[in-house]
């Protein structure tokens, strides 16, 4: 296989004090949706901010597209194509939709007229809403603002976490639809961190799960057994109440 | 009444070209800068020293609000910059501290007595209000900052970069948004402002070192009014508070009550402001909780 494009070695990292992360390893290759699962608090979310530079790496190291971003500050990795959609607080509430947009392409203003009608052709509900204040929009909007956002940075990888949380049922067909349709068109590879095994099992072309910020498996979709899945689950999620 | 309003309009000018400074450092950072009274207080003597280098007085005021955005940037490098992790009451206790080192530095360069900058100002009568020359390039001066900073945060692409940090910092950052940089920027633009109000009050009065406890109250008043973190918001809060001042003092109570004619002294005006501030919380308890997504 090929060099990842995102490598994470062995990264112990956290928030403060509180280490969430413990010699966690992730690759992500080029052309693939790697899904990562897990229990609650097994460092999924953390994996995905990490990636973003926003914990604090107390050992490891993180590479991208070959170079070695351990050091880099948040800002350099989405100048280097790093791009983060967020689960929550993922839009600029006290901004009009349209400024949100504008400052999605904050390193990339001059196509930005152009760019952003890629984004309205991919959620066309967005540009109805660009000018209101993104605090007013529904859940499913934000979800779709937030992605938007993040395309207009033009990224090399998406680090989506958990599209599908507090969407009805036909806003997380739109939104997985939409990231499907992302993965073909832009070919670029995406790392989903996602509470719906079904959904994630179903777009996802290899899988890993974290159990206690460890990986406790990494393999394709196809091969994937789901009583071993629940096993792990069972087992992070038994020993991370205890 | 006409000069009541006069009045509030002139000295709510100066107070809220030094509030929006605390509200702008406050969306983006969380915490209340004290220290950014003495910016104010740092501007009016740098304005002051200017003119005694032979600087017209527009130019004294420009320079001195470079020199003190400047200083604040300096202040943020060696003092706030290193306490990003700790918590807002923590920075707000700190700013103080670097409030009172700046206030002895003030003092003792400039020593404790009142300096008095030499302007030639007119005196304009409309209708029955009376006003300076002065008074009507502060206003003027404070609308035209007002404008610019309207345009600056709205209508330019940093501007809008510190509305997004302010609105959510670490979404920001992931767009690429330089955050540390950003917030020197920022602190640039609060330092030069404070450093224009300062200089806009020690021309309309005088020069001492106790001038930052004449403002601190009403500034302070006029920022929480106005919501904290809502740039604009300080300005409604301290036209508010300027207007509620003026209108408590120039109100006879004394013979509202059918008594002797009685005034509240003008000593109370900045308790004035506090309670003006008071009612506007039980109020309006809402506006004071910051934004959140």
């Amino acid at each position: 296989m090929s060099a990842p494009v995102l490598e994470l070695d062995r990264v112990t990292a956290g928030y403060g004090l509180i280490t969430v992360l413990n010699e966690t390893s992730i690759r992500l290759h080029a052309g693939e949706i790697l899904t990562v699962l897990g229990a609650n608090g097994s460092g999924k979310s953390t994996v995905l901010k990490t990636s973003a530079g926003l914990t604090r790496i107390l050992g490891g190291r993180i590479a991208f597209a070959g170079a070695d971003a351990t050091r880099w500050p948040a800002h350099r990795r989405a100048a280097e194509g790093i791009g983060y959609v967020p689960q929550t607080r993922n839009v600029f509430p006290d901004l009009s939709v349209a400024d949100n947009l504008r400052m999605g392409a904050f390193l990339r203003p001059k196509n930005f007229a152009a760019d952003v009608e890629e984004v309205f052709a991919l959620f066309p509900r967005i540009k109805e809403k660009r000018k209101v204040l993104a605090r007013t929009l529904s859940g499913g909007e934000r979800r779709m603002l937030s992605i938007g956002l993040t395309l207009l940075l033009k990224p090399r990888i998406l680090l989506l976490d958990e599209p599908s949380s507090d969407l009805s049922p036909v806003m997380v067909d739109t939104v997985f639809d939409a990231i499907a349709r992302i993965h073909r068109e832009l070919a670029i590879p995406i790392l989903l961190v996602e509470q719906n095994v079904n959904k994630a099992l179903a777009l996802a072309t290899r899988v890993a799960v974290l159990v206690r910020g460890r990986e406790a498996l990494d393999c394709p979709v196809a091969e994937v057994k789901l009583d071993e899945l629940k096993r792990l689950f069972m087992d992070g999620g038994v020993r991370t109440s205890a | 009444m006409l000069q009541v309003l006069v009045n509030s309009i002139v000295y709510g000018s100066e107070i809220a070209i030094i509030a929006v400074g605390i509200a702008l450092s406050y969306s983006i950072l969380r915490f209340a800068n004290f220290a950014h009274i003495q910016y104010a207080v740092v501007g009016g003597y740098a304005t002051y020293a200017g003119t005694k280098l032979g600087l017209p007085i527009v130019a004294a005021i420009a320079v001195g609000a470079v020199l003190v955005g400047g200083l604040a940037v300096l202040v943020d490098a060696l003092v706030f910059s290193r306490l990003r992790a700790i918590a807002p009451e923590g920075k707000m206790i700190v700013s103080w501290g670097v409030a009172l080192f700046i206030r002895a530095i003030i003092a003792s360069v400039f020593g404790g007595s009142a300096i008095i900058i030499e302007t030639s100002s007119s005196t304009i009568q409309v209708g029955g209000a009376i006003f300076t020359s002065l008074d009507l390039i502060v206003v003027l001066a404070t609308v035209g900052f007002m404008v610019l900073l309207q345009l600056f945060l709205y209508h330019t692409r940093h501007g809008s970069a510190l509305r997004a940090l302010a609105s959510n910092y670490d979404l920001a950052v992931t767009r690429g948004i330089p955050g540390d940089r950003m917030i020197r920027l920022m602190w640039f633009v609060t330092g030069a402002y404070a450093a224009i109000g300062g200089s806009l009050i020690a021309l309309e009065t005088r020069l001492q070192p106790n001038m930052d406890l004449i403002i601190l109250l009403p500034v302070f008043a006029a920022v929480t009014i106005g919501g904290l973190s809502n740039v604009f918001g300080a300005v409604i809060g301290a036209f508010v508070l300027s207007l509620a001042q003026n209108v408590v003092i120039a109100v006879d109570f004394g013979s509202l009550l059918g008594g002797d004619p009685w005034f509240v002294p003008s000593q109370f005006r900045d308790y004035i402001a506090v309670l003006a501030m008071v009612v506007v919380l039980v109020l309006r308890p809402a506006s004071v909780r910051p934004a959140n997504a």
